[in-house]
């Protein structure tokens, strides 16, 4: 029988996982809603057909993907499978094809010790970077020693204010007296948590931010 | 023309806000991506209405509200707050800082709701 502790530990994932999918898919949905009710009432004044078609086509295959990663993260919760191999670099190539609005180079490769939560990570990462640095290069540099990957997502934007750095990744008072935050990198944050890891961030030079995750590397 | 500062993190929001807008109610739509980019737009133009969404991330969305209100010359521009999330989750932040008109975005897919935003609107703008 699970104790309360793990008991604890699993609803606190389980709502991480109901928290996660409700927030983005909600927003997506309402995107796609948006976007044929303007073309319903303004016709190609508010977009193009061919082009809306396009945006409703990406935004439906990239939340079903995401759906079916929180899918896998919600039973590796449940059901406490052990972290397994994943090909890091297979999953940033993978979440570019969303982010081809940003320029993004990518070099090294890691097998980390994960689940598919890393797709989340890497999402809200780029997603992060497309909102606060959206003109800027990225880079995506893995490297590995014995026992850790290192997964260093640098953009060369305005950086983000110390004052921010501090109440980044918070999430538990984004409704409530102090209002910080959003959720997507308590969702990065959670996750490196979830898989013994962590999330630094850290000034670019000259300009810009770097992200840095730590993965335990898994032994193949 | 009337202007609408419109604050969001997700730029797919904007898209679909700004064509609703500035198609129905004939405003100038000018955007924001977090706060603090909110609060140096405000200082520098003329703002007769803030849509602010409540949930974006590296962003606090209520300290932007309290700085306004506590700014003779901001104080009173009407701020309609907007989220992903029900009212029930947000309702202590809305109760707190005193904030009257809050839209659900996907209440917006309905278009007895998205009527009645666009007449807050209107109303807000004068």
């Amino acid at each position: 029988m699970a104790s309360i502790s793990e008991l604890r530990k699993l609803n606190a994932e389980l709502r991480l996982v109901n928290q996660t999918m409700r927030h983005d898919i909600l927003n997506r949905l309402f995107f796609i809603g948006g976007i044929v009710g303007n073309y319903q009432k303004f016709g190609e004044k508010s977009m193009k057909l061919d082009e809306m078609l396009t945006e409703i086509r990406n935004m439906v295959k990239n939340s079903a993907d995401f759906i079916q990663g929180m899918k896998e993260v919600e039973i590796d919760a449940v059901t406490s499978t052990p972290l397994h191999a994943i090909n890091v670099r297979q999953i940033v190539e993978k979440m570019m094809v969303d982010f081809t609005d940003l320029s993004i180079t990518i070099s090294g490769s890691g097998v980390v010790l994960a689940d598919q939560g890393v797709v989340s990570v890497v999402a809200n990462l780029f997603q992060n970077i497309r909102v606060h640095a959206s003109n800027s290069d990225v880079s995506v540099a893995i490297s590995e020693t014995n026992k850790t990957v290192k997964v260093a997502i640098a953009d060369t934007g305005v950086g983000i204010p110390d004052t921010i750095k501090a109440q980044l990744f918070q999430y538990g008072h984004a409704f409530g007296v102090t209002g910080h935050t959003g959720i997507g990198l308590y969702v990065v944050k959670s996750m490196m948590d979830r898989y013994k890891g962590k999330v630094t961030i850290k000034d670019n030079h000259p300009h810009g931010t770097i992200f840095t995750l730590y993965f335990k590397k898994a032994l193949l | 023309m009337k202007q609408v500062l419109l604050v969001d993190d997700e730029q797919y929001i904007h898209k679909v806000l700004s064509t609703m807008l500035t198609s129905s109610i004939g405003c100038q739509v000018s955007s924001a991506f977090d706060s603090n980019a909110a609060f140096e737009y405000i200082q520098a133009n003329q703002v007769d209405l803030i849509i602010l969404d409540i949930n974006m991330p590296n962003s606090n969305s209520l300290y932007l509200v309290s700085r306004l209100q506590q700014d003779e010359k901001f104080k009173g521009i009407p701020i309609i707050m907007m989220s992903a999330m029900s009212y029930d989750e947000i309702q202590v932040a809305f109760k707190e800082k005193g904030v009257k008109y809050y839209f659900s975005k996907t209440t917006l897919l309905n278009d007895v709701e998205k009527d009645k935003f666009l007449e807050t609107v209107k109303s807000l703008l004068g």
